[in-house]
Formats: structure tokens, sequence, C-alpha cells
């Protein structure tokens, strides 16, 4: 033993900091005071904010630049008006234009689903047959911008299989406990006509791919145990894939095993 | 950031001293900003007295619950809430001597052909924790309150005056201690004390 010298620091995991967090704030027996989060998200906007989801909208951002808006399949469980919806950005999101350069340093920001408002975006990166999934949800309750993004694996083929289908479930502190982001993205081959996810308190959200087969979907609930990413005792997601000619083919996927997609912070 | 009527919401960035206040005045809030702060530091701090990132979860939890049952007696010095969050997990922390030495012992008895089939990041949990065992093995030479001031001084930053705030006891207390520490230590690890940025007397 020649020093004294310890090992270096280490933050704690994504997941553990907001478990310990909510454990915390349950334990003082009060709910945060609405002015310590720039972020709060009433029910009524949310329930908007589902309902434009749940049209399975993708909105394209092509080579040229322009804005496409791909219609996606129906939401056919919940039937709220959307108000208007967000814009989605024209400008790839800082912090997955960082953190993404770091495992796919030549990736474009390709096609971008925004999320909720305040708006948030499902991106997804290519360099040439390869792409990553970042999505920003996560890092809405920090406004000093320290969270880093929620990133997918880097991915490559177009072959579907249930690890491809895997959600990420993301969360963000609300006044009154946790918003749950149910997100899944990647691509597959011109064979695949849609993507549908049914979750377990009925809704569905539905993607249609994109001519070169990029497609994503993304879920905030408005209540239940969803809402707030209380799994206990909930029945598994099922994800059906129809191809443009043939049977389609359902994936049931595990609470735990396939709903932790992504690669940066812990489940 | 754009709230839902248009107007943008600037986000609000309390001092340490006013989240202390207010804390005092049992802000459940102010906890939780308080953990947004600093629950990376005292995670830390808890694993280099402790030696195990798991245990580190743990009591940086228990210190936080602490924080908030002892909230009428919160104190910050200079500006900063850390020294008293640090005096609160340095109580924590030894409370949790008796499973440190059974995990001390454990760790020590892992071989290290176990590292390769670990993935990148729990071989380097692992490396750390063994590291830390073997520090903290170093260290039994001193007694407790030797050891406090070596992890707060040498290994925390704090300075003299902030480890006399967070242990309670005079400035003058504090330098003793750490003189007796570096007496009964061998140079080397003297030597090393003195790399960290607080390790050396100073004013």
């Amino acid at each position: 033993m020649s020093d004294l010298i310890p090992p270096p620091e280490r933050p704690l995991d994504e997941q553990t900091r907001h478990q310990m967090r909510a454990e915390l704030i349950a334990a003082t027996g009060q709910p945060i005071s609405r002015k310590s989060r720039a972020w709060l998200v009433p029910t009524a906007a949310a329930a908007a904010v589902a309902a434009v989801i749940g049209g399975g909208a993708l909105l394209l951002n092509n080579d040229s630049g322009e804005q496409q808006l791909a219609p996606g399949g129906s939401d056919t469980s919940e039937a709220t008006t959307p108000s208007s919806p967000s814009e989605a950005p024209t400008t790839p999101n800082p912090a997955c234009a960082k953190a993404v350069k770091e495992f796919l340093p030549d990736a474009d920001m390709k096609y971008s689903q925004t999320t909720g408002d305040p708006a948030t975006d499902v991106e997804i990166w290519v360099d040439g047959d390869q792409w990553q999934v970042c999505d920003t949800f996560a890092t809405l309750d920090d406004p000093a911008g320290q969270k880093t993004p929620t990133l997918f694996a880097v991915q490559q083929g177009l072959r579907v299989t249930q690890e491809r289908l895997r959600i990420s479930m993301n969360f963000v502190q609300l006044s009154d406990g946790f918003q749950a982001e149910y997100v899944a993205a990647g691509r597959v081959s011109n064979d695949v006509a849609g993507i549908s996810y049914t979750f377990p308190d009925g809704h569905v959200e539905t993607a249609r791919p994109a001519a070169d087969g990029y497609w994503s979907i993304a879920y905030l609930p408005d209540n239940g145990p969803l809402a707030g990413g209380d799994l206990r005792g909930v029945d598994p997601i099922e994800v059906k894939v129809e191809p443009a000619i043939g049977v389609s083919q359902t994936y049931t996927l595990e609470w735990g095993a396939d709903t932790c997609a992504q690669i940066n912070h812990g489940c | 950031m754009t709230s839902l009527e248009g107007t943008v919401v600037a986000a609000e960035v309390a001092t340490d001293d006013e989240l202390v206040e207010e804390l005092r005045r049992g802000s459940s809030a102010a906890l939780g900003e308080l953990f947004d702060r600093y629950a990376d530091r005292v995670y830390n701090y808890c694993f280099r007295r402790i030696g195990s990132w798991h245990q580190a979860e743990d009591l940086t939890s228990v210190t936080f619950l602490e924080v908030w049952k002892i909230r009428e007696r919160a104190a910050s010095y200079d500006g900063e809430a850390l020294p008293w969050l640090y005096g609160v997990a340095t109580n924590v922390c030894r409370n949790a001597s008796r499973s440190q030495r059974r995990h001390l012992r454990a760790v020590d008895r892992l071989p290290a052909e176990d590292q390769a089939d670990h993935a990148d990041d729990v071989a380097q949990a692992v490396d750390g924790e063994r590291r830390m065992a073997e520090v903290l093995r170093a260290l039994e030479q001193l007694s407790r309150r030797d050891r406090d001031v070596v992890a707060l001084i040498a290994w925390s930053g704090l300075t003299y005056e902030q480890a006399a705030h967070a242990l309670h006891v005079p400035v003058g207390t504090v330098r003793s201690r750490l003189a007796r520490a570096r007496q009964r230590l061998s140079q080397a690890l003297t030597e090393s004390l003195s790399e960290f940025p607080n390790g050396a007397d100073h004013e």
C-alpha cells in the first residue's frame, strides 16, 4: 500500500437517483412545491399530449430540411381531442447531438418525433446504415441542463426481433410524483406496414414506418399506474408487427427485461 | 423552456443559505433541491468511508432521511450546506462500521479472475471497491476521529474550518487530529495525503 488515494468518484446512476429522491420526498409526507420545478404538466394538457402522440404521427425531417407529417395509425382506445400540437424542431436537440456523437461521430439527425408540452424529442440519428435513438424527455426536470438524454444502443440491419422492439421507460419529477414516458424506435424493411404497441391500460400506439423504414412511438400516460411508472401486477405490453402482405406477428414485452432499451441509465 | 401560456419560465436557483433556511422551516422542496445538488458528493463520501458502492447508496438515502429528521438543526457554513451534510453522513457511516468490516473481508477474498467475467462498468466498480478496501485497511491504525478528518479534508476537499463545522469541534482539534494521523502513517502515505488540495497544512 503506497498511497491513500481513493478510486475515482462515480455518479449515482439516474434511475437510482430518481428512486432515491422519490422515496425521500415520500418520507417527508409532503408534495414538492410547484415553484421548485420549472416543468409541470397539468392533467388536462397531459391528456391532450397523449392524444397527439396516440395518433402515432411521425414527423419527418427529410434530407432537404422540409418537414413532412407522416400520419400514423389511429388510437382506438382514447378519443380525446388534441390541442394545438407542439411543433417539431427543425434542428437537433443539442443534448442529443452531444450524446450521440460519442457513439456515432458522423451521424446526423434524420427523424424526430415531438412529445409533450414543453416539447421533448425522440430523435433518430443516422450514419450510413447505422442509427441511434435519442430521447430528451428525462431531461425536462433538469433546468441546469446537467442530465444526459436517453440513448438506445447503436443499431444496424432491418430484422425485426423482440430486442429491437423493446421500450425505454423515462421519468421526470412532477409536483405529486413521477411522469413516465414510454419510447420505442428503430428501422424495419419495406415488408413492414405498421408496428402497434398495446399498453396494459388499453392505449395503443401505432407507427407507420417512413419510406426508408424508420419508425418511432412515444406514450405519455395521463393517469393510472403507467403514468407514474408503477408496474406492480400490470400486464405486459403487446407489440403487433403488421407486414404489407401476410399474417401479423405479436411480441410480448415483459416489464423489466423488455422495458430497459436505454443504454445510459439503469432500470 | 416555455410554459403552457407561452411565456418563458426562468429557472430559479436558490442559494444554499436559502435552502437551509427553508429546510429548517420544514420544506421538502428544499430537501429535494439539496439532494439534487449534493447526493453524488454524499454518495462518494459514504463509499470512501465504507468501501461498498451498494452500501454507499443505502447510506446516502439514510443520510438525507436523517437530514430531514434533524432539519431544525440544519446549518450552512460560509454559504455552503455541504459541510453540515458531510457531518450527518459521517455519523451515518460510523453506524455502518460493523457491516463495513464484514464487507472489507469479503472484498479482500475476491479472486482477481472474477473481473474477466464482468462488463467494464462492473469491473471498474469492483476495482474501486478493492482499491478502497486497501486504503481503508491502511487507515485502520488511526482512531475513528482521525479517520473522519482524513476523509473530510484529504478526500472531500473541505477546509479545516469546514471540517470543524461538520464535526462540531474547534478548528484546532481538526488540525491536531490531522497532524496525529500523519505521524502514525508511513511517510509515503503521508505524502499522498498532501496531494489533495487541503491535505497539507495551510491557513
